[in-house]
């Protein structure tokens, strides 16, 4: 019992031996520390030897340069783009395009804009186009499936009717044969479509550049 | 020029300035890597990386003490190096015998057999080093051989208090048994038996 108290005390005091060495210990340590050292040899040589150590180690001496470290203006080229100040205007222009992309989202979905959603246009919401009865009631056209302008093959084409596809493609208001469908109508409405694609193939951009940015300079510059 | 000065213009992309930095530091930075890896010329590599690596990451630098973040990425450096050693199978010791190992001339004289002792120990304590665990010989190298404070340590390892505390005492403790293999080698006065 009294032997596991001591060893214990012993293993205590080793622990703050390298403290005692640096006078980093407080009063109250130091005491018990110094107590412990005028009973305990075992520990007192411990001391000893952990003071050979120190006093070794502050004899190495610290060596000159062996030459300059100097940097160079053409070694640090190639980090100019990949300085942190490159994100700089990246983050805020993301963020700010994110923002713009979620509010027309928003917009969009609660359709409290106008805009041209529907075939030709022509669809324009200045209030809702419908009600849920109307919608039970009335069945809403399918819209047309695309159908591609296809040029009349001489040999084959005989009279084929030169259809006048203006189908609605993808609510992108495009004409399938590539006709932009800005009529007089986008004048009245918002062409929220084209735009949320725009943005969102911005804020794409930006992010993969900004991510890219990132990885180059961490590898580059890893501190 | 104000250290802090010195730091702003080198963000700013003065590389003159950061140069005067690299000269006030390169010795200190140059020894934390010599003892780190035990090699003279890989410490010269690291010590060239780790200034080119400071200078593209001074934007990062959020002021402070400049000795210890630039010791920080020295050790960095260091640790790169050990990795792709180690990867390569190459121990720092294969080529710690490259080390200047002397131990400076306590006495105004000695004999040819005190110089020799002199000198393997020097050698003999940097083996010591090179065996510690790495943490525990940056803590070590920054205390006993470049005289940082426990504080500075923590800065420049980025580690706790405690943790610092308990990495020195541990790896005094080992370096101060692996030196006890050979008392023949260590100053009369610490000889006799523990």
């Amino acid at each position: 019992m009294f032997l596991g108290g001591r060893k214990r005390r012993c293993h205590k005091v080793r622990g703050m031996l390298s403290e005692y060495i640096d006078n980093r210990l407080d009063s109250e340590d130091r005491g018990v520390v110094e107590r412990h050292l005028d009973i305990c040899e075992a520990c007192s040589n411990e001391l000893e030897s952990l003071q050979m150590t120190v006093h070794l180690l502050n004899q190495v001496p610290l060596v000159p340069a062996p030459r300059s470290f100097a940097i160079r203006e053409v070694d640090t080229g190639r980090a100019s783009i990949f300085r942190p100040q490159s994100l700089r205007w990246l983050r805020p222009a993301t963020a700010l395009a994110t923002v713009a992309l979620i509010a027309l989202l928003m917009v969009d979905f609660l359709q409290v804009v106008p805009h041209d959603a529907g075939p030709g246009g022509k669809e324009v919401l200045t209030e809702p186009a419908y009600t849920t009865e109307s919608r039970v009631d009335e069945p809403a056209e399918p819209l047309p499936t695309p159908v591609p302008t296809i040029a009349p093959v001489p040999s084959l084409a005989g009279e084929a009717p030169k259809e006048d596809v203006s189908s609605y493609w993808f609510g992108l208001g495009v004409t399938y044969d590539g006709e932009e469908e800005i009529s007089g109508e986008s004048a009245a409405g918002w062409p929220l479509r084209q735009i949320e694609i725009a943005i969102g193939v911005l804020v794409f951009v930006l992010v993969a550049l900004m991510l890219f940015i990132r990885r180059q300079h961490r590898r580059w510059s890893r501190v | 020029m104000e250290e802090q000065e010195l730091v702003s213009r080198s963000r700013a992309g003065d590389v003159e300035a950061f140069n005067l930095l690299v000269e006030q530091y390169q010795r200190l930075a140059y020894n934390l890597a010599l003892r780190m890896l035990g090699n003279t010329e890989a410490a010269e590599d690291a010590t060239q990386d780790a200034f080119l690596s400071g200078y593209r990451a001074i934007g990062k630098f959020r002021g402070g003490s400049f000795k210890t973040w630039i010791l920080r990425i020295t050790a960095n450096s260091c640790y790169d190096r050990m990795r792709v050693a180690r990867r390569a199978r190459v121990t720092s010791l294969d080529t710690l015998l490259e080390v200047s190992g002397e131990l400076p001339l306590q006495n105004g004289a000695e004999s040819p057999e005190d110089y020799v002792v002199r000198r393997e120990l020097g050698r003999f304590l940097n083996e010591g080093l090179i065996h510690l665990p790495q943490d525990q010989r940056l803590a070590v190298i920054l205390r006993d051989i470049q005289g940082l404070s426990y504080e500075e340590i923590c800065h420049a390892t980025r580690s706790s208090l405690g943790t610092v505390k308990s990495r020195l005492n541990r790896g005094r403790a080992r370096l101060r048994d692996f030196l006890l293999q050979r008392r023949e080698l260590l100053p009369a006065e610490f000889r006799q038996d523990k």
